[in-house]
């Protein structure tokens, strides 16, 4: 009886194995919204030269990195670029590791420069979106090992981390198991999926990934702190001696496995910390520790004030089109900088 | 903790290994109601207080009605513990309905009315364990079952946890002896258990959750549609509620039958009914049969006059409708079902006749549009929302541009097609008569399959909230 239940578990679970890698090769994989469009679009350009320079990051990087103004205000300043936006809805630290991943995969030729926004790296044991699509992609299982461990590093008492650590274990199941991957066809067929949003929303009209936030400066109430008053705010923090030292053992061992991953494809790892109210500290921290050797900083009000204007927002997380060239040419200026610094473009 | 996310299975795997770990039945059924109030503090630990009084109300009113002969006595413990029960009821599922309507009708009066509503949470469940418990105090009135000396037995059997949210209602006659009786793994056949819970899960989280996004857009913009598109939609929720509900019962029987209890089947294949009557034998039976045993059966003894059975089927639903929500688009559809039992008990003049084939399947299609009709009802957030799709669906208002396409129509004809199949048990003879090998192959090969086409945003259940 135990033998026969033995070898039947033993054949339920090769059966399990065996079909969760089956389906795993004929289905697509996780995808954030607007992903694949843009590294296709990146991979093959639609004209000119190919890509020799990439930035990655979330949408406040999408919205914000205005090729066409980046390169031109590269070659200004005596260097040579041509850029490709490849900033993505929910892509912070995690999502920019496994869409470099992907990129590593099948690097495009004569890649050489790329440039990395990844915000905070470990945002919140609180944050409660654990089946969130975004979150469950950037589930696999080196991610979620050094997430598990920041997790139990994290300030917070032990049943936040169980919360916390549970959330991502969860989500990394999920990936692992394929889950809903195949629902999407099912729901299209009957005429519930959202229609798909247009290739261009993602390649931008100049097919170089980006799109600008159109329209209007922001609206702050009389009750609401100004933007440039809360980065100044965010500014006095930095000052603050606590917020030396910042760099945790998985912090390092991310920045490490970014750095080696840009390596590999024969291109330079560049470090951005961008105009937003979201802390860079581990960022900071690991450039002054030499972990991260390249980093060029737009995150002082006081050094970048035309950044951190309110004509310059769309609202607090984002820049608006003026934003978007003022910030794409004053990264253009660090960048060309950088480069002659390494010898030439 | 939905029984579709990977923490109830692990869950599940906890309880079950523990439980037929434990050599004791005591402790069994001790680790058993631990489970179950932690599975139900999984939503809300401060709601689990209510399971608590609910259960020890009951457990000495019950007392008292057993341990006494004076009728005096028994009644008052009687009304104690329905005043109890029906009050928490009332309360948190009713008393904000009450006081809007009643807002509502003094302001139609012409009165100023702004009559205070508290905003109280709905706790998960409440009207399934409501009813439960107040079962075993009325049987034990009614002399139909001895009262339970044990408090640990019963309090398991108002909490047990795979029926404590969404049902199965279980009878106190059918569960409690169950829980005097110590059960040997070897004695449950796991294999029907296992097909019924990747049954249910299919029906859940593949069937149900993968329609919802459909049904949402439809009853958000019905003026989309036109007339076959608005059938198709009426037709895809019928299936989401089915399936909903019908999943959550499969798994929760198949989870209570592998820790060694039996639960009654909760449907039958409902959507093959011949009429409303027989509808209702087969749709939520464990409501269906409670109602009948302890609304319906009393009112009509009660009411001996000749309109009496009719008062009694139409009272009954009108219940069953607000057990359902509190909001008069559900006692609407209450009605409208004890209105259609009354023409089919007038058609039919009560008998059951056998019928041909012809006049069967014709049953079967004017019963399955009036119960998909009725569930606008059901769905719309009010009746007059309900009406204005029903206009719709009969031709009125102008056509919208969307109608179903065939790869929509072959999933649901498929569908349709495997509902026929296992009302005929042939994947079950299968399932039986299938090698030891093949079936663990076959399992473990379609949990991946089933993981990969559920939707992966969990969605609660439907019936969660009544």
């Amino acid at each position: 009886m135990r033998r026969r239940l033995v070898r039947c578990l033993a054949l339920a679970a090769a059966a399990f194995a065996a079909s969760t890698w089956a389906l795993r090769t004929a289905l697509p994989p996780f995808d954030l919204p607007g992903t694949s469009i843009k590294l296709e679009a990146l991979r093959e350009p639609a004209s000119g030269e190919p890509f020799d320079t990439v930035m990655l990051g979330t949408s406040r990087t999408w919205y914000a990195l205005d090729p066409a103004a980046f390169d031109a205000a590269v070659a200004r300043h005596g260097g040579r670029s041509r850029t490709f936006n490849l900033g993505v809805q929910g892509q912070a630290a995690m999502g920019c590791w496994q869409t470099l991943a992907r990129l590593a995969d099948d690097p495009p030729p004569g890649l050489r420069w790329v440039l990395l926004d990844p915000e905070a790296l470990f945002r919140s044991l609180r944050d409660r979106q654990p089946l969130s699509r975004g979150t469950i992609g950037w589930h696999f299982p080196h991610a979620t090992w050094v997430l598990l461990r920041l997790v139990s590093h994290a300030d917070a008492t032990w049943i936040e981390k169980a919360e916390a650590g549970s959330r991502h274990l969860h989500s990394f199941l999920y990936n692992l198991l394929n889950v809903g991957l195949a629902a999407e066809p099912i729901r299209a067929a009957l005429g519930a999926a959202e229609p798909p949003p247009p290739e261009r929303r993602y390649r931008g009209q100049a097919d170089d990934g980006f799109v600008p936030m159109r329209g209007r400066a922001a609206h702050f109430s009389p009750g609401q702190p100004s933007w440039a008053r809360l980065q100044r705010r965010r500014d006095q923090l930095r000052e603050d001696p606590a917020y030396e030292d910042t760099l945790s053992d998985e912090g390092r061992e991310y920045f490490e496995a970014i750095i080696a991953l840009v390596e590999s494809m024969g291109a330079v790892p560049v470090f951005v910390c961008g105009p937003s109210i979201n802390s860079h500290e581990e960022l900071i921290d690991a450039h002054a520790k030499g972990v991260v050797p390249h980093l060029l900083r737009l995150d002082r009000s006081d050094l970048h004030p035309g950044l951190y204007a309110n004509d310059a927002r769309f609202d607090h997380s984002y820049v608006n089109e003026v934003g978007a060239r003022r910030y794409s040419e004053a990264l253009g200026e660090l960048f060309a900088e950088l480069q002659r610094e390494l010898g030439g473009p | 903790m939905i029984f579709t996310e990977f923490r109830f299975l692990a869950f599940f795997l906890l309880v079950f290994g523990v439980h037929w770990a434990l050599s004791s039945q005591r402790a069994r059924k001790a680790w058993l109601l631990l489970c179950s109030y932690a599975f139900y503090a999984a939503w809300d630990g401060r709601l689990l207080s209510l399971i608590v009084a609910s259960t020890a109300v009951d457990w000495v009113a019950a007392a008292r009605i057993g341990g006494s002969g004076d009728a005096r006595v028994r009644r008052r413990w009687l009304v104690t513990s329905l005043v109890v029960n029906l009050g928490l009821l009332a309360t948190f599922k009713y008393l904000g309905f009450f006081t809007e309507s009643a807002a509502e009708l003094l302001r139609w009066l012409g009165f100023r009315a702004d009559l205070p509503v508290l905003e109280l949470v709905l706790p998960v469940g409440i009207s399934f364990y409501t009813f439960q418990s107040l079962s075993y105090t009325l049987d034990v009135h009614g002399g139909r079952l001895e009262r339970s000396r044990s408090p640990l037995d019963f309090a398991l059997f108002v909490s047990f946890f795979p029926q404590l949210v969404a049902g199965p209602i279980v009878r106190a006659v059918d569960f409690l002896p169950q829980l005097g009786v110590r059960r040997r793994l070897e004695e449950v056949r796991f294999r029907p258990l296992l097909v019924l819970f990747l049954a249910g899960f299919f029906k859940k989280a593949v069937v149900s959750d993968n329609v919802a996004p459909a049904c949402d857009a439809f009853f958000a913009n019905p003026g989309a549609y036109d007339l076959a598109g608005t059938w198709f939609h009426m037709a895809l929720f019928s299936l989401q509620l089915y399936g909903d509900f019908s999943g959550y019962s499969d798994m929760a029987i198949a989870c209570a039958g592998m820790l060694g209890y039996t639960l009654r089947p909760n449907f039958d294949f409902p959507y093959l009914a011949s009429d409303l009557t027989d509808f209702w034998r087969r749709w939520h039976m464990s409501l269906g049969t409670w109602m009948r045993d302890y609304l319906y059966r009393p009112l009509r003894a009660r009411w001996t006059a000749a309109w009496g059975p009719l008062a009694a089927v139409v009272t009954t639903m009108f219940l069953g409708g607000l057990w359902h929500g509190a909001a008069w688009h559900f006692v609407a559809w209450g009605l409208l079902h004890g209105a259609g039992l009354v023409v089919v008990h007038a058609w039919t003049r009560g008998r059951v006749a056998e019928v041909g084939v012809l006049r069967r399947l014709v049953g079967t299609a004017v019963t399955y549009a009036f119960v998909t009709w009725s569930m606008l009802f059901f769905r719309a957030e009010t009746i007059g929302d309900a009406w204005s799709l029903t206009r719709r669906a009969f031709g009125g208002g102008a056509p919208g541009p969307r109608t179903p396409g065939w790869p929509a129509l072959a999933i649901v004809a498929g569908l349709a097609v495997a509902h026929v199949l296992a009302s005929r048990r042939v994947l079950a003879r299968a399932v039986e008569r299938a090698p030891d090998w093949a079936f663990a192959t076959a399992c473990g090969a379609a949990f991946p399959v089933l993981f990969a086409a559920m939707n992966g945003a969990v969605q609660p259940f439907i019936y969660f909230q009544f």
